[in-house]
């Protein structure tokens, strides 16, 4: 019993004395650059920078917009041209569909007739009564 | 320890940035854990910095790393695909006939081998008592266990390095 408890005794003083081998480490010197580079004052400096510049081209906006219609995303010109656009579509519509039905009116006029004495032509020959 | 107020996030890099890549080396045992380790710590210090309440902050800043770890620990039991950390640069002890000199420069590197060999929690309890020096009491309060806990995992994990010394 009193030899067990000397040898752990022995034991502790010895792995007390290993244990003390193992000391603090460095890292390497390329991680501590790495951390360095890594300072919050960078990623504030960063924000500001970003933030400056959207700052910026918010204010350039406003100015190049200035006395145009913003929430259309025109300026007061392509405003107008698009209007104008618009304008000449629906003229150019008005006057497509006039075409159309005048043609179709046309066409119609000489194509019934020929129809009906051909539909004729066709009962009579087959020995029915005429079409109204 | 100290027990001053909450240093800037650069005096912790500067100041203490030895002692968590101690830390993280001796829980990891290679260099390119113990970088990802520390860095990841040095980003949750960042972020806790503001909630720190002026105490011990070595304790807090080994409590931080002890998590991280034991976070990744757990992370990578649940992929095991993941291979757990590698043991690559450690330095096998000399055989028995091997010089005293030798055997003396070998000794820590076959020690930090002994250590990985430990289960992390009770690495953990045995690094920082046994390497670091904090009190048992301050071993409990960092990992939020009993003392009898802590008694329990250091007493098993110093007989485990026993045995492997014995070998």
């Amino acid at each position: 019993m009193s030899t067990q408890r000397t040898d752990d005794e022995a034991w502790e003083n010895e792995y007390q004395s290993m244990m003390s081998l193992l000391g603090p480490v460095d890292p390497p010197a390329h991680f501590v650059r790495s951390v360095v580079d890594q300072r919050p004052q960078w990623s504030l400096a960063a924000l500001l920078a970003v933030g400056g510049v959207t700052l910026a081209a918010f204010a350039a906006a406003i100015v190049v917009t200035a006395g145009d219609v913003p929430w259309s995303g025109l300026t007061q010109s392509q405003l107008f041209d698009s209007r104008a656009s618009v304008s000449t579509l629906n003229s150019v519509q008005e006057q497509t569909t006039t075409e159309v039905e005048s043609s179709a009116a046309e066409e119609g006029s000489g194509i019934e007739p020929r129809i009906r004495s051909l539909v004729g032509e066709l009962t009579s020959e087959a020995g029915f009564a005429e079409l109204d | 320890m100290n027990t001053e107020s909450a240093p800037t996030w650069e005096e912790v890099a500067e100041t203490y940035g030895r002692f968590i890549y101690t830390l993280a080396y001796r829980l990891t045992g290679n260099h390119h854990d113990a970088q990802d380790l520390t860095q990841e710590v040095l980003l949750r210090v960042r972020k806790g910095l503001d909630s720190y309440r002026p105490g011990n902050f070595e304790g807090w800043l080994s409590r931080i790393t002890t998590n991280t770890f034991l976070d990744r620990v757990r992370y990578q039991r649940r992929r095991p695909a993941d291979p757990l950390p590698e043991h690559s640069e450690r330095t096998i002890a000399g055989s028995s006939g091997a010089d005293s000199e030798a055997a003396a420069r070998d000794l820590p590197d076959y020690l930090q081998e002994l250590l990985l060999e430990l289960p992390p929690d009770y690495r953990v309890a045995v690094v920082l008592k046994d390497v670091l020096g904090f009190a048992y009491d301050e071993i409990a309060e960092q990992l939020d266990i009993p003392v009898g806990t802590v008694r329990s995992r250091i007493h098993r994990g110093r007989s485990k390095l026993r045995e492997g010394l014995a070998a």
